[in-house]
């Protein structure tokens, strides 16, 4: 009896002493993570995406479209009412052009924000080569996102930014990001929440569902290295088809 | 072999716990609680740090509401310290990495309320991430001081514990930048150390002050013969006493500060048999008795904050009872002017802006002053909720009031909506002192009862705010009567018009304290021992009734039988009544069989509205040092009873409360922490609803018509989680379903009561509304990692409308604002159209509700119903504002589709005109390009795009009558019906309009065109062999 005891004792105590002695780590976390959306290999070849989404307001879709220029420019068009607005983040300046308040020409974005969006322009994330690109990472243990289990990695980027990200602890899957951003040099928290991970052509798994607290942005389309026009990462004014044509 | 059992035991029961889902906070995700505030009044502030390099960022921390932060010097604040202890005694900034923050918890401002800390606290980001490095039976932290000069030094003052004898207190210091700490200087198990100066010119120089201390839970005690003050020149590794030219001892608590520009020069104000002010301008090692004003010398154990100006060593500020400074160096002082206001009484921090020293901020007992002009006078930062509530009642009214008193704060009323949301000009301010229990008349709502410390009851006429004082007295040979600091004023349950107060007597009234009637002999202990409050406070006589003992702490008449009455003292007694107060049974021997100490406070009594002979109580006896979560149940009126047990329960109980449906539904608040079960008692879980871990609750109540859990938290204001009522639906079976789609309450359709939130008008709180409209609720055994979302489809089975949902665990809630989708409104203008945003109403009826997830679908039914609540919009009125609203919604559809037509037409002028070669075609083209501009600038908007320049055509007429309609709850007026009728009129003009020219024109344009195309292709060379 007591041979049988140990022997079903034993394993299960070895088993759990292993894994409370396996502490994770940050790169332990990154390496899992990107194993499970696809390989680090697969993100490290992107260099274009164009993003295809749509958000919802009071029953009403906003259709959206973000093209990304890897390290170089980004742009993000939104629709509403057949009227086109924008926000343009490139790595030297930065443009929006809202229309929809009456706002008649595109106005310049002012140079603390244009920094902070700038880490936005690398479309690989900031944790592939994370040392290369001078990024800080540090595990800052286990949390929970509503009680969903997580890891908790904190990113300082080069510029200065902070995020915290969240991965699922039972399949690495980001689910949320804290970033803080300085506005008028006054703190401020965004949070977004990831999900309905779906595999892409290229091999990588990317979430459909971004959530940022105003509402969900569901992705239809992601289009990846597919070759970008770089006239639209200059501001135009491009209020109505009517507009434009006159 | 046993313990081989025991572990096999151990590995199936957790194997087995594993795979059921276990009831949490987490099952309820999404009901969150609303921080109701208010920032009106605010709460006791304990420090106050600012970084030194913008002079913007401040750190505030707080006697029950943890630490916050403001990076615009006090604009707006974030708590940053909401999963730890709540109770702050100090805050130190590493000025050379700011972002490196030292927390000590436990404040040290030792009245009889205040609470304990668990240990020092240190974040290197500002606040985003902590780590409790040690400390953690100090209980109260006064003071952290970071070397200027090398910031891996840091030092602690720790008073140590209030209530019991403890090794857990003096100086401790750091040389790992807070990551070990040892104790460098320490006397007894009595005295710990109240205050620390380094000198920032040399820091081995350090300061501080012991001192003996002690409360029981009838007397106090600021004093003892170890109380002193030393001074170590060797970073305090050896101390030695300083004395000379200060007084004889004992001594009681010493505040000390050195001028940080002249450190030489230093102050204190030591409690002493006459306490005084004394000044050194050698370091400590001789000392002056100064002159002193009555507010820089009074209550020296709670006015522990002096501080001198940054630059100037001669402005001295003494943050008292009230604000005091001098411009000489301590030998006069004025006090500060109340223009501009008054500023709260009772000061135990100050920032001062190091870069501009006429800038600082001072922590009172209510909330955070700023003054621009060196103190002279001040102003109030509204935006900080950390009201100290000690209880909360609600009324029955629509929307229910909620009543409230507070520490040093008084008693206010507020409605719990209100248009725009809830807002500190809500409050409305009932009763003076501090405030406790407040008692809304349930049979009267112009009446309500509220109290000052000691026993004060008055009854307030709301809509006048007069009130009458109806305070029982004593009677003829009666004894003094013993009114607790925080005496019970209850209102009956099973007879709203009961109204029960006590002493160390029981005392009723049915008719609003007009006629009082003594209904018990005294229930307490009445041990003398414990009744010499006249003599307590020490060195300092300090008797505010806060030591009164040998009281009635709680009462409560039974749900079911107003003849059955409990009765709790603060000398452990728990009394009951079955027949109306003739006798009385004391069964406090009972409880201690179950394993709760002899004379605890009897906390809070729960009786059962489920049966008659259940009852649950908390009890509490952090006074004699024991920290332990008591809670108790007794199911057969009190001779036995079952103490709760939980390895979640933190921090003495204060109170248990059981839910109104659902008997198995239990809440609990305690010190640190606000706790529920749903099985009874059996498992317990942390309430992290949006409620901070360890939140000190001290109230609950459940409003019975909204099922609102209205809490009251001593440091966090009030707060409000709305709608328990999925806390009664999701039992463990079904919280074993992965998805879960509510059936909901038929919903009465409505455009909503109070209006959305926003922004807090300048400076202030904002506590929110309840949901305007019933959310759809589902439950999700765990986060969803497909796409979610809710569809809404009518009887026909037409969809109304799809709305992206949520994903987290537990209850999840989408907010349907009971329209359809918008109509598609016509582009191409210089204006956005609002329409867009905009859709009618749908009528009452059977609805669908399908929730989407990934590819499972859920379905139920919903009930919409006329909302029969507002007389002003009958069924009738309801149904021609639907067709009023669906006209306009087609015509808008219509209109959209003609300018698509036209848009369209144009476009082929504008593809071709460059192409053909007629001059003639050429002119035609633009000719027709011009008509059907000219047309379409009658249809919208097209010109103006500023925002400013009002263009209305043909849509925005639409738009608005339409908006004007589809929101409000009104029959459209005669006017606005014409209109409807004036604008399908118009359209129709439009659209013959352009059908006369397309048919006329258009066609053979086109005709032309294609000719023409045909006649090119036709001559074009043939391409290659």
């Amino acid at each position: 009896m007591k041979r049988i005891l140990k022997a079903l004792i034993v394993p299960v105590v070895l088993v759990c002493s292993f894994s409370n002695l396996k502490a994770q780590t940050a790169d332990d976390i990154i390496q899992k993570h990107f194993a499970a959306i696809g390989g680090v290999d697969n993100w490290k070849k992107i260099n274009t995406m164009k993003t295809t989404a749509s958000m919802t307001a009071n029953g009403m879709e906003i259709p959206l479209i973000i093209t990304v220029q890897q390290n170089k420019a980004m742009r993000m068009e939104l629709t509403i009412n057949g009227m086109t607005g924008y926000s343009i983040i490139t790595d030297k300046t930065g443009w929006n052009y809202m229309p929809f308040g009456g706002q008649t020409k595109p106005e310049v974005v002012p140079d603390e924000q244009v920094k902070q969006m700038q880490d936005g322009l690398d479309l690989q994330g900031p944790l592939v080569d994370y040392k290369t690109k001078g990024n800080k990472v540090t595990y800052l243990g286990k949390d929970d996102v509503e009680g969903t289990d997580c890891y908790k990695l904190k990113v300082v980027y080069t510029s200065g930014m902070e995020e915290t990200m969240y991965f699922d602890a039972t399949n690495y899957y980001h689910i949320r990001s804290v970033q803080k951003v300085t506005a008028n040099g006054k703190e401020e928290s965004i949070t977004k929440n990831f999900s309905n991970y779906q595999k892409t052509p290229e091999g990588i798994l990317y979430p459909m569902s971004i959530d940022m607290g105003m509402g969900a942005m569901n992705v239809k389309s992601v289009e990846i290295n597919k070759p970008v026009d770089a006239s639209i990462f200059k501001p135009t004014e491009m209020s109505s088809s009517k507009e434009t044509k006159k | 072999m046993k313990r081989h059992f025991i572990l096999l035991a151990c590995l199936f029961y957790f194997g087995f716990a594993e795979a059921q889902t276990k009831i949490n906070s987490y099952t309820f995700g999404a009901m969150e609680a609303r921080w109701l505030g208010p920032g009106t009044m605010s709460g006791r502030i304990t420090a106050i740090e600012g970084v030194n390099a913008d002079s913007r960022t401040l750190y505030v921390g707080t006697a029950g509401g943890g630490v916050w932060k403001s990076t615009n010097a006090g604009a707006s604040f974030k708590p940053i310290f909401d999963k730890y202890c709540m109770s702050i005694g100090a805050i130190a900034i590493d000025q050379t990495n700011p972002k490196t923050v030292f927390v000590g918890a436990g404040e040290s401002n030792m009245r009889n309320t205040v609470s304990i800390g668990d240990g020092i606290y240190k974040t290197t980001d500002g606040g985003d991430n902590w780590n409790k490095t040690g400390l953690d039976s100090t209980e109260h932290i006064a003071k952290i001081i970071i070397d200027p000069k090398n910031n891996n030094t840091i030092y602690v003052a720790a008073p140590g514990p209030l209530w019991a004898d403890s090794k857990h207190r003096g100086v401790y210091k750091s040389i790992d930048g807070g990551e070990t700490w040892n104790k460098i200087f320490y006397i007894n198990e009595k005295t710990g150390c109240a205050d620390i100066a380094v000198d920032p010119s040399n820091p081995s120089i350090v300061y501080a002050t012991m001192w003996e201390f002690r409360r029981l839970p009838y007397s106090f005690n600021s004093g003892g013969v170890n109380s002193g003050m030393w001074k170590s020149t060797d970073g305090g590794q050896h101390w030695r006493e300083l004395k000379e030219g200060l007084p004889e001892k004992p001594y009681g608590r010493i505040a000390l500060t050195l001028a940080p520009g002249a450190p030489q020069n230093m102050l204190a104000i030591v409690e002493a048999k006459e306490t005084g002010l004394f000044i050194s301008a050698d370091g400590g090692e001789t000392w002056k008795s100064q002159s002193a004003t009555v507010n820089v010398v009074s209550r020296p154990f709670y006015f522990s904050c002096l501080v001198i100006d940054p630059k100037d060593p001669k402005r001295v500020y003494r943050p008292g009872y009230g604000f005091s400074y001098s411009d000489d160096g301590g030998y006069s002082f004025t006090d500060a002017s109340y223009d501009g206001g008054w500023v709260h009484s009772d000061h135990h921090a100050l920032w001062i802006n190091p870069n501009y020293t006429n800038q600082m901020y001072l922590g009172t007992d209510g909330g955070v002053y700023y003054s621009l002009d060196r103190g002279a006078t001040w102003m109030f930062v509204y935006n900080l909720p950390v009201g100290q509530f000690y209880h909360v009642a609600c009324d029955n009214t629509t929307p229910y009031r909620m009543y409230g008193g507070l520490q040093d704060n008084g008693s206010w009323v507020a409605p719990s909506a209100a248009p725009g949301g809830v807002n500190n000009s809500n409050w409305n301010f009932l009763y003076g002192g501090d405030g406790f229990w407040v008692q809304p008349d349930l049979t009267d709502s112009n009446i309500a009862y509220a109290e000052s410390q000691g026993g004060n009851i008055g009854r307030i006429e709301l809509n006048t705010n007069k009130s009458v004082d109806i305070a029982p007295q004593a009677g003829k040979e009666e004894d003094k009567l013993r009114w607790n600091w925080n005496t019970p004023i209850v209102t009956g349950q099973a007879n709203h018009h009961n109204l029960y107060t006590g002493a160390q007597y029981l005392y009723k009234t049915n008719n609003q304290g007009r006629v009082w009637q003594k209904i018990s002999p005294d229930l307490t202990t009445n041990d003398k021992k414990k009744q010499q409050q006249e003599e307590s406070g020490g060195l300092s006589e300090d008797n505010t009734s806060a030591e009164n003992h040998c009281t009635i702490f709680t009462i409560a008449e039974s749900p079911l039988d107003e003849n059955r009455i409990w009765v709790g003292t603060d000398d452990g007694n728990l009394q009951v009544t079955t027949d109306g107060g003739k006798t009385w049974t004391n069964v406090a021997k009972n409880y201690t069989v179950a394993g709760i100490p002899a004379q605890t406070w009897v906390s809070s009594i729960e009786p059962s509205r489920f049966d008659i002979n259940t009852v649950y109580a908390t009890f509490e006896n952090h006074m004699y040092g024991d920290m332990k979560t008591y809670i108790a149940k007794s199911a057969d009126n009190g001779k036995t009873w079952k103490l709760f047990t939980s390895t979640e329960f933190t921090g003495y109980a204060h109170k248990i409360k059981e839910d109104l449906i659902d008997k198995n539904l239990l809440f609990l608040g305690t010190e640190r922490g606000m706790f529920a079960t749903t099985d009874g008692g059996e498992n317990w879980f942390r309430m992290k609803n949006h409620i901070p871990d360890y939140c000190m609750v001290r109230d609950i109540q459940i409003q019975p018509k909204t099922n609102d859990l209205v809490i009251a938290t001593h440091g966090r204001g009030v707060m409000v989680i709305n709608d328990i009522s999925p806390m009664r639906t999701i039992t463990k079976e079904v919280a074993e379903k992965e998805v879960l789609l509510m059936e909901s309450k038929p919903i009465a359709i409505t455009t909503g009561k109070y209006g959305g939130g926003g922004s807090p008008v300048s400076g202030g709180w904002l506590g929110g509304n309840p949901d305007d409209i019933q959310p759809i609720e589902y439950y999700l055994k765990d986060r969803a990692t497909k796409d979610v979302k809710v569809e809404i489809y009518d009887a026909t089975g037409k969809l109304m409308q799809s709305i992206p949902g949520s994903k987290r665990k537990g209850v999840n809630k989408v907010y349907w604002n009971l329209r359809m989708t918008p109509p598609k409104t016509a582009t191409g203008s210089t204006k956005m159209d609002y329409a867009n945003f905009i859709a009618p109403m749908v009528l009452p009826g059977t609805y669908t509700v399908k929730l989407l997830i990934g590819d499972k679908t859920y379905t139920q039914q919903l009930q919409l119903v006329h909302d029969k609540d507002n007389k002003l919009f009958s069924e009738e009125d309801r149904k021609a504002q639907y067709n009023a609203a669906m006209n306009l919604y087609h015509l808008h559809e219509q209109l959209a589709t003609l300018v698509d037509k036209i848009t369209a037409e144009q476009k082929l002028v504008t593809n071709n005109i460059d192409s053909v070669k007629s001059a003639k075609t050429k002119k035609q083209l633009k000719e027709y390009n011009t008509k059907l501009e000219e047309l379409r600038s009658t249809l919208l908007a097209t010109k103006h795009k500023s925002m400013f320049a009002d263009e209305k055509k043909l849509r925005e007429y639409i738009s608005e009558v339409y908006a004007a309609i589809c929101g409000q709850e009104c029959k459209p007026t005669n006017l606005q019906l014409e209109r409807v009728t004036v604008l399908n009129d118009d359209y129709k003009k439009g659209e013959q309009t352009y059908e006369k020219l397309q048919q006329e024109t258009g066609k053979k344009l086109e005709q032309t065109i294609n000719d023409e195309k045909k006649r090119v292709k036709q001559t074009a060379p043939s391409g290659g062999m």
